[in-house]
């Protein structure tokens, strides 16, 4: 009998990584060369945003006549307390001049208004190529690096590529708690707890948290959170719920996995349900777990057929997250408790009990 | 006339149908029902594989062209519903995992839709319908909320999900009415029609419910039928196979034949009466009652069984449009079911007392959820 199946982790697996350079940058490696995580990989430039001042009121003058007052052209850099522009007054015996408060380009003069609009210099930003591996694609302002990587893949997700140093949170078997998220947490990935909920995600984007990765995650929170467009939301942070809908413990295996790369640079991409943890030397921390083929492969991946003494988890509401083993498969079918007639299995759970449940009823836990 | 084995592949499950022949017919000797894998080609293989030797001919229903010698579902449920509408006017209604599909019409002119709800793979849909209390009102015990959307979100991951706990069928019992409800709403501006006389359920929810009680329960609440009708409820999704073969009463053998529906529309206070029925179902004298406003009874008659209706009805108590007062009723496993709760039926509230409410009903059909 077919079932469903779960991979929880892919101990070795290659994923390419996409850097983009921002503004007119320079990029400093090619095609086939081998990077280290902290490698600079190029230079970006970064746009500051703009400041305005209206000229025709500090100058006192008709704004149609503001052009004949600058000392600089349109397209012009300027720097701090350069003066922009002039006028003189009391004839000619008192100048006033205005001088631009910020290093930056004349970007604007709005004769209607006016008003002038500086824009700030861009920064000089260095990319570094964040992952250790080799650089597959080199396009204009792009850089793609293929790394060797583990991957811990959860049931559902949301949410954009986000990168960050994993922290592990809080207990696999408690909900994690809004007051427990804090400001220092900004820029990382938390991973811990049986629930998220609403309270702890609005926590964690006030304070700058990238992602979140938790046992469960109720219903209704998911939909609010992820709206008609489903994971493929952008939610401001990634989300990645790794048993299923309620109030679910880590499994063991998976939380053993996170203690492992805990304080690692990680990727999660929540609309896959993927959390990517980059090797960052040739030492793969999950290199103990069986290899698994790549997910996104078709077939049987998702589905396993059920056998005696396989490691089973089950979905019904009695028994939600309990995990055992397969004792016994019954040929015909039986009744359930609810008076539905299917294909049984016998397991028995880690605390010693026996439960038969229906086939589909549960899932294989590799 | 060769071996045969039909598969269909659905968006859950993927059935197989083994047929033999001995040359002027075919007869069914197996049937098995497997998880869905994601590609088609494996299941096919799969069944292929597990029945080799035993068949000669091979052909697949899929939603998707599968191969030049595949079916097309929804071509296959449109001529599928028009041999069944060879019994008269008919609503036919398919309740998937994704979609729901329907079809109503008469003798061989049949018009067909469907609507995106299901109970699995869009099972988190029906919220945008209803709300979720809406959802607990037709479920017979005290459910938690957050519960009752958790599990349409497990559907949503694991749409093969056999309802394990009483109320886990419970809120399927109660999420196919909601479907059926809004099937209704799409068919009636739509087909500008809303009375059948003929109706056939199929799918999962239908076919596997612990009894046809179960099965009646979610069509009775969310379509609300009028007037006399005769129910069928599809099993094993023969429905599709049978069409296949061509073969009408090979597809009417394999349904069960839940009995016969009267049901009245009026707006009356509950213990009024409506009118007064007589039935001759060949025992030694007629049944002759009073049909009360709010009742719901249950009529025992034997599958198979035929017998005379004949009704007279108060002022502003309708049986609907085109049935008449004395007419021909057959029998079922639930045999004849008089809903009197009128139309559109009363919500029961959020509270002890719809539970209790709802609890009655279903008892009154003969069935229950046990809790």
């Amino acid at each position: 009998m077919l079932t469903y199946k779960r991979i929880s982790i892919i101990p070795q697996t290659t994923y390419t990584v996409t850097r983009r350079i921002p503004g007119q940058g320079q990029i400093f490696c090619r095609v086939g060369q081998k990077v280290k995580a902290y490698e600079i990989i190029g230079v970006g430039e970064k746009k500051m945003g703009f400041k305005t001042l209206n000229l025709a009121d500090l100058l006192k003058v008709k704004p149609r006549l503001i052009k004949n007052y600058l000392c600089k052209n349109i397209g012009s850099i300027v720097y701090q307390d350069e003066v922009i522009a002039k006028k003189k007054e009391f004839w000619g015996l008192r100048e006033v001049k205005i001088v631009s408060p910020i290093d930056g380009v004349l970007r604007h003069l709005d004769e209607k208004n006016g008003s002038l609009q500086l824009e700030y210099l861009p920064k000089k930003v260095k990319i570094p190529a964040g992952v250790s591996g080799k650089i597959i694609e080199v396009e204009q302002s792009i850089v793609r690096i293929e790394t060797k990587a583990s991957q811990i893949c959860g049931v559902i997700g949301a949410g954009k590529l986000k990168e960050g140093m994993l922290l592990i949170l809080g207990r696999p078997d408690l909900p994690l708690l809004a007051k427990d998220i804090k400001a220092e947490m900004n820029g990382k990935i938390l991973a811990g707890g049986s629930l998220l909920d609403k309270e702890v995600l609005y926590k964690c984007l006030a304070m700058g948290v990238r992602g979140v990765l938790c046992g469960g995650i109720n219903f209704a929170h998911y939909q609010e959170l992820t709206g008609p467009r489903g994971g493929l939301e952008d939610v401001g942070l990634g989300v990645l719920i790794l048993e299923g809908f309620g109030n679910l413990s880590i499994n063991q295996l998976t939380y053993e996995a996170l203690q492992k790369i805990n304080g690692q640079p990680v990727l999660l991409y929540g609309a896959r349900s993927q959390l990517i943890v980059p090797h960052l030397s040739e030492q793969n921390p999950l290199a103990s777990y069986p290899a698994k083929p790549a997910l996104t492969s078709k077939g049987l991946l998702n589905f396993g057929i059920l056998r005696l003494h396989q490691k089973v988890k089950l979905l019904t509401l009695n028994h939600l997250g309990l995990s055992g083993t397969i004792k016994k498969l019954n040929q015909e079918p039986t009744e359930l408790p609810s008076g539905v007639k299917t294909n049984t299995v016998l397991v028995e759970l880690e605390d010693g009990r026996e439960v038969e449940v229906g086939g589909w009823d549960l899932e294989i836990v590799e | 006339m060769l071996p045969r084995l039909v598969i269909h592949l659905g968006s859950t499950y993927t059935r197989a149908f083994l047929f033999s022949s001995n040359g002027q017919k075919y007869h069914l000797i197996e049937t098995q029902k497997e998880l869905a894998l994601k590609n088609p080609s494996l299941s096919v293989e799969q069944f292929k594989a597990k029945y080799l030797g035993r068949f000669e001919e091979v052909q697949v229903i899929s939603s998707l062209k599968y191969s030049s010698g595949g079916f097309l579902e929804e071509e296959v449920f449109a001529e599928a519903s028009e041999l069944f509408s060879k019994l008269g006017d008919i609503l036919v209604i398919d309740i998937g995992s994704q979609k729901t599909a329907f079809a109503s019409g008469r003798f061989g002119k049949v018009r067909i839709g469907e609507i995106n709800l299901g109970l699995g793979v869009s099972a988190g849909k029906i919220l945008h319908q209803a709300s979720v209390e809406d959802l607990a009102t037709l479920i017979p015990y005290a459910v938690d909320l957050i519960n009752l959307q958790n599990y349409l979100g497990k559907k949503i991951l694991y749409p093969g999900f056999i309802p394990f706990a009483p109320e886990e069928l419970a809120i399927e019992v109660s999420h196919a009415a909601f479907i059926l409800a809004e099937v209704k709403k799409v068919v009636a501006t739509k087909f500008l029609r809303n009375e059948s006389r003929f109706i056939l359920l199929t799918g999962e929810v239908f076919g596997s419910a612990p009894s046809l009680s179960l099965a009646l329960f979610p069509f009775l609440q969310g379509w609300q039928p009028t007037g006399v009708t005769q129910v069928f409820v599809d099993p094993g999704g023969f429905f599709y196979s049978f069409y296949l073969l061509n073969d009408f009463e090979g597809m009417l053998s394999q349904f069960k034949k839940v009995g016969t529906l009267i049901s009245l529309t009026h707006t009356r206070e509950k213990r009024e009466v409506l009118g007064d029925c007589s039935l001759d179902l060949g025992l030694n004298e007629k049944l002759k009652f009073e049909i009360l406003a709010g009742e719901l009874i249950r009529v025992p008659f034997r599958e198979g069984g035929s017998g005379t209706l004949e009704i007279s009805l108060k002022k502003e108590v309708f049986l609907g449009k085109n049935f008449a007062a004395k007419q021909e009723i057959d029998g079922g496993e639930l045999g004849i079911v008089i809903d009197a709760r009128g139309r559109p039926l009363p919500k029961p509230p959020l509270s002890k007392e719809g539970r209790e409410k709802v609890r009655d009903w279903l008892e009154a059909l003969g069935g229950k959820i046990l809790c």
